[in-house]
């Protein structure tokens, strides 16, 4: 009867999904489950006689933890290098103390291997995460929009008025001077630089709402195939002539002969945006190097990335999750802040992608990968007109 | 220097006493700095060959009033106003004062009204940005009052800016008109080359192949077709220069076929994202994104004269205006 009961016990005990050990007084081993073993990554056929009176070293923080618990531990997690895992395993357990008949304590471990759970718990928080992102994007973008129309005519009001004063005030300086008012000319000079500040004021705050607009609603792209090589090249070559960048050395390393579907404009903004981020970064003085790569994506499309590398300062591994964040700024009063996350969102209309890599003090590396945009697929689209 | 227009519409103004035109124009904007300074400047400051009275209206209610009163040549009114907007104002001016002239002003995004422009046979639509060109604001009023005087490049740059012509003849001379382009832009150092011969270039095919047409009324080329002669009619006529301020290209083709209502309905086309498929019908949209300013002057019939002007110094916004003159 006996052996019975001691036969259902044991075959319950291997059965049951998650592992359990229970440990003798002594500590002891006493029994292991298979599931256990399974988890721990120990053999099938290991006897607890064989763990004798430890398990294996890698299960060392395991013991530990045991060793001395008296009480009840409900839903604890640890962390466990086990040689059939490649990576860190975490095991969520809990240990019950059992008083036996005889006045001694038996512990009960029972534990489940969570590191998957864990994981897809992570993940579907960052989906979370990024949908709340999106929605807040999109609520910030509504409002932007609504703010940034009603400053536009205050704004150009002010812009008005600035220029009729302006207007009139050059008209009173070609009259003749009169003894009498010696000091006019001084006055109507004073006054005249009054009024070029507000009206450069009132510029600034304009190329801001312009900012605020392009960000808030962006236009419609219009996708053309395009050798990507010629784009990049175009852009760089405008960029070298100009006087801000003369300091600024711009190279491109290789060549592609791929052709991408593109929004000249925008993705030339995008390029931009990158050399002009690096040179200011720089002071004007530091290196970038443009090449290109490519890669099959998870769903098997093909993708040409260009990398556009500076030597910059890096960027922070802080604040380096937030650089696509729009209003985020490194650059104080000088910027708004909505250059990457306009270049961002460029990108994902291309059915593109930016991201960025960056070691502090070494540089910056922004990746711009877009989908090969291959022959075959011109029937489907009607030609550039 | 370019083939002569004639009028075909007579302006309704009456004559001062001085012998110079005298037009009537009513402005209505709810907000008073804008409608005080359009009003302020243009009583100034406007073409010396005509006499103006203006009339500010702080909203389409007392804008009615006023129209009932009085006889205007032009009303430009604000589009966003409390109560009743502008595209009401000008639906009731379309239907009692026909020979009234209408332009629009915004300060939102002039493309999101494109459409309703169309419905409502608006084809001016001003940008109110800052800084104002109060220039610009002149030359528009200037071509709704006195349409024919709108055409030619040369009321757009400076008096003294030299101009060069090209005449198209063959569809060789697509090309030669091209690479002239290309190194009249490359000398003036532009920023957006490639954007501006990308406009050039299909203005320049548009107007080449648009025009010519058999007698049933169908294309007599298809695009990109080799032409060994154009008839003389069919000649298209290209205009650029360079002041301190800009530069300027103008396309002018002796077809006058394209209609304002036209022109709407592709550039609405392509802003809704409707028109992405489209096989032609983008140049419009294209051009009008690529230059900084497009003014599109129809003579029916007569001509068509596509003018692009780009600023040498700060870029103007990208809230564009939408300019066109059809007599």
């Amino acid at each position: 009867m006996m052996d019975t009961n001691l036969l259902i016990f044991d075959s319950i005990f291997d059965t049951l999904p998650s592992g359990m050990i229970l440990f003798e007084p002594g500590g002891a081993i006493l029994r292991i489950n298979q599931k256990a073993k399974e988890i721990l990554g120990l053999d099938a056929d290991t006897q607890p006689s064989n763990l004798k009176h430890s398990l294996p070293f890698y299960l060392s923080p395991l013991v530990a933890l045991l060793k001395d618990s008296q009480e009840d531990i409900h839903r604890a997690e640890i962390s466990l290098n086990l040689p059939t895992r490649e990576e860190e395993s975490t095991i969520g357990f809990s240990l019950k103390p059992v008083n036996a008949p005889d006045g001694q304590v038996v512990k009960i471990l029972t534990f489940t291997d969570i590191t998957q759970v864990l994981k897809d718990r992570l993940a579907m928080d960052k989906i979370k995460d990024e949908l709340n992102q999106s929605k807040k994007l999109a609520s910030i973008g509504t409002m932007i929009a609504g703010v940034a129309h009603e400053m536009n005519n205050p704004l150009t009001g002010i812009s008005m008025s600035t220029s009729l004063i302006k207007m009139n005030l050059e008209r009173l300086r070609k009259l003749p001077v009169t003894q009498e008012h010696p000091k006019l000319d001084d006055s109507l000079e004073k006054a005249l630089q009054e009024v070029q500040k507000i009206a450069r004021a009132s510029e600034k705050a304009a190329v801001l709402v312009s900012d605020l607009l392009a960000y808030s609603k962006p236009s419609q792209v219009f996708l053309v195939p395009l050798p990507l090589k010629d784009l990049v090249a175009d852009i760089v070559n405008a960029l070298k002539s100009h006087p801000n960048f003369s300091q600024f050395t711009l190279q491109i390393e290789g060549e592609t002969e791929r052709m991408v579907l593109c929004d000249r404009v925008k993705l030339e903004q995008v390029f931009y945006n990158l050399i002009k981020n690096a040179c200011d970064a720089t002071d004007g003085k530091g290196t970038m190097t443009i090449f290109y790569s490519e890669h099959t994506d998870a769903d098997g499309k093909q993708q040409v990335v260009t990398h556009v590398k500076d030597n910059g300062p890096g960027i922070d591994k802080t604040i380096i999750n937030r650089i696509f964040d729009p209003f985020f700024t490194t650059k104080g009063h000088s910027g708004v802040g909505l250059g990457l996350s306009i270049c961002y969102r460029t990108m994902e209309q291309h059915g593109g992608l930016l991201s960025v890599e960056s070691v502090k003090w070494e540089g910056t590396e922004f990746k711009v990968t877009l989908p090969v945009y291959l022959e075959e697929e011109t029937g489907k689209r009607s030609a550039a007109p | 220097m370019s083939p002569e227009i004639h009028p075909t519409i007579c302006e309704t103004n009456t004559t001062a006493p001085d012998g110079r035109n005298h037009y009537r124009l009513l402005i209505v904007d709810d907000d008073d700095v804008i409608r005080e300074g359009l009003v302020g400047y243009l009583e100034t400051y406007h073409e010396a060959s005509y006499d103006l009275t203006i009339d500010p209206s702080p909203n389409p209610a007392d804008a009615k009033e006023k129209l009932a009163r009085q006889t205007y040549d032009l009303v430009i009114t604000d589009i966003n106003m409390p109560g009743e907007d502008g595209f009401s104002l000008i639906n009731h001016i379309g239907r009692h004062y026909p020979a009234t002239k209408t332009a629009m002003i915004t300060a939102y995004k002039v493309e999101d009204y494109v459409r309703n422009a169309k419905k409502t046979g608006v084809f001016n639509i001003i940008a109110k940005t800052a800084p104002f060109d109060f220039e610009e604001l002149s030359t528009v009023v200037n071509n709704l009052l006195e349409p024919s005087s709108a055409f030619g490049i040369e009321n757009y740059m400076n008096p003294h800016c030299k101009l060069e012509q090209v005449v198209i003849t063959s569809s060789d001379d697509i090309m030669a008109a091209f690479h002239a382009l290309q190194k009249f832009l490359e000398q003036a150092r532009v920023p957006n080359l490639n954007d501006l011969l990308t406009a050039v270039i299909e203005a320049i095919t548009n107007a080449v192949y648009h025009v010519a047409k058999l007698p049933d009324g169908s294309l007599k080329y298809d695009k990109g077709q080799h032409i060994e002669r154009l008839e003389e009619s069919e000649y298209v006529y290209i205009y650029y220069g360079q002041d301190l301020e800009r530069i300027g290209i103008a396309i002018v083709d002796q077809g006058g076929r394209i209609t304002a209502d036209e022109i709407l309905y592709w550039l609405d086309r392509n802003i809704s994202g409707s028109g992405l498929m489209d096989t032609h019908g983008r140049g419009v949209y294209l051009i009008h994104r690529l230059v900084d300013r497009l003014l599109i002057n129809i003579a029916p019939g007569q001509r068509t004269e596509i003018i692009m002007l780009n600023y040498l110094g700060q870029p103007p916004s990208p809230n564009k205006p939408i300019y066109i003159n059809q007599l």
